[in-house]
């Protein structure tokens, strides 16, 4: 992990491979943060419900998306350490204030929609813990607001790669539920339908498995963080190993997920949300694994809502020229701090408003952020093409288009497989 | 002796927030990209395809999964 302002002498003794770990770590933070926020409550729900509708036959899905997710944040990295920039800032910048502006509505809009499943995982996980949400939910949002207006950089990484390092409990939860281990193997290598053939909801989970994998914020939110860390152009080898370390993380968590959701499946028990799925397991894995359930849940949705906070307000910032940077105190950056409270507080309020059916939104944000992933791509792919600006150091290898026009295209062809079934529900009510 | 040597420059990391900025590679006199008619075209296309599945897709969730 970054371990903070790290300008270390130590003694000399085969400084090679000891100097290159000190700047992996003063290096390391936005992939690792990015890929394990990715994990929020929204991907709780959809992993542990891929688990308990399908068991352990969509882990294959999971080892795909980790080379996706890890070329496509490669390049946002890469873009961040040759430009200074954000991506929004690039998009408007390079393609006019139109494109700039209407990328900026589309994740302004996805974004908020997305914090409001991240309070209301909260709000249901603290109802589970015989908590009050409207207590809970308002303190989760100061403390959001708290995490950011420190004035430092360094101690918002801190603070939110100790959330990230929370997550290894789920390997503990995964263990506890006693996997059938080689099943899981096969299927996480094997591509198989599983045995109810391809239905509706089979395809519309997997769009979704994709969605909350590979999701528009990120590449906003892991440029800006590149720029605000100011990483310099030597660091570009090892903010690709704090991706790449961050994809097989977030990828190792999620399979996680779903096998705490396969014991739903094995069990026989019917799954609604992952806070009843806490309790359904309970007698399996104990009062203790059933809370740590709730609070890892709690723990995803804080983590994705301050990211996702923070690159709607990097964005916002970089498209209407305010000083964006957590370097920053509030009083120096007040219209940066007022959008990201803005974000928490809206979406907060929205929550503690009864009666929003928390599966429908979670699931139906994930799709929508599948669906509106290739838009955010294409302009990625553009950007990593602009020789005039990038030279040949920094811009896309041939091999590296190939890639992301394959990326590019299958997420296309996934979004087009969702128009299908939306028009024609019964397309594939069929088994295959 | 040489073991024991004290060379603390060779492991010295700076932080990049400690560091001098360094000059990057976007400056603003770059100004807009210059992009080919069929690449502008293919960005309306995506806009409209885009509206289209949002669409869809806010239809589908609001009648139920």
């Amino acid at each position: 992990m970054s371990f903070a302002s790290m300008e270390r002498s130590v003694a000399a003794a085969r400084p090679g491979w000891r100097h290159r770990v000190l700047h992996f770590l003063v290096v390391a933070g936005p992939g690792l943060i990015v890929m394990v926020a990715d994990n929020d409550a929204g991907a709780v729900s959809t992993y542990t419900q891929a688990g308990a509708q399908y068991g352990t036959s969509l882990l294959w899905v999971l080892l795909l998306l980790l080379p996706v997710t890890y070329f496509v944040q490669e390049m946002v990295a890469r873009l961040g350490i040759a430009t200074g920039q954000g991506h929004a800032a690039m998009i408007y910048q390079r393609f006019g204030k139109w494109w700039g502006r209407f990328s900026l509505v589309d994740l302004l809009l996805l974004n908020f929609l997305t914090l409001v499943t991240e309070f209301a995982a909260i709000a249901l996980a603290a109802r589970h813990l015989g908590l009050t949400p409207s207590v809970v939910v308002p303190l989760a949002a100061v403390g959001l607001i708290l995490l950011v207006g420190t004035g430092s950089y360094r101690r918002w990484e801190r603070m939110t790669l100790l959330l990230c390092g929370l997550n290894l409990a789920w390997f503990g939860l995964a263990a506890l539920v006693r996997p059938d281990w080689g099943s899981a193997a096969m299927d996480s290598v094997l591509p198989n339908v599983p045995p109810g053939g391809v239905s509706g909801d089979f395809v519309f989970l997997v769009i979704a498995m994709v969605g909350t994998t590979i999701a528009p914020w990120q590449l906003f939110f892991q440029q800006s963080c590149v720029a605000d860390k100011r990483l310099r152009f030597a660091d570009l080898k090892l903010a690709r190993l704090d991706t790449l370390v961050g994809a097989v993380a977030v990828v190792a968590f999620a399979g996680c997920m779903l096998l705490v959701g396969d014991a739903m499946h094995r069990n026989g028990l019917s799954y609604q949300d992952p806070a009843q799925m806490a309790g359904a397991l309970t007698p399996l894995i104990g009062i203790v694994g059933s809370k740590l359930i709730l609070l890892l849940m709690c723990n995803a949705a804080l983590l994705g809502a301050t990211a996702i906070s923070l690159s709607s307000a990097w964005a916002w910032g970089e498209v209407m020229g305010w000083r964006n940077t957590l370097e920053a105190r509030i009083s120096q950056a007040p219209h940066f701090y007022a959008a990201y409270a803005l974000c928490v507080a809206a979406a907060a309020g929205l929550v503690l408003v009864p009666g929003a059916p928390l599966q429908v939104i979670i699931l139906g944000v994930q799709v929508l952020a599948g669906v509106m992933l290739p838009s955010a791509i294409v302009f990625l792919q553009l950007l990593l093409n602009d020789r005039a600006m990038l030279g040949e150091r920094f811009a896309n290898r041939r091999w590296n288009n190939w890639v992301n026009w394959t990326v590019i295209a299958a997420l296309f062809a996934l979004s087009l497989v969702l128009a299908a079934q939306v028009i024609a529900p019964t397309l594939f009510s069929a088994a295959i | 002796m040489s073991d024991t040597t004290f060379t603390p420059d060779l492991l010295r990391v700076i932080h990049p927030l400690d560091d001098a900025p360094e000059q990057k590679l976007y400056h603003a006199d770059l100004g807009s990209m210059q992009m080919t008619a069929s690449v502008r075209f293919s960005l309306v296309l995506l806009r409209c395809y885009l509206a289209g599945m949002v669409m869809l897709v806010g239809w589908r969730v609001l009648s139920g999964l």
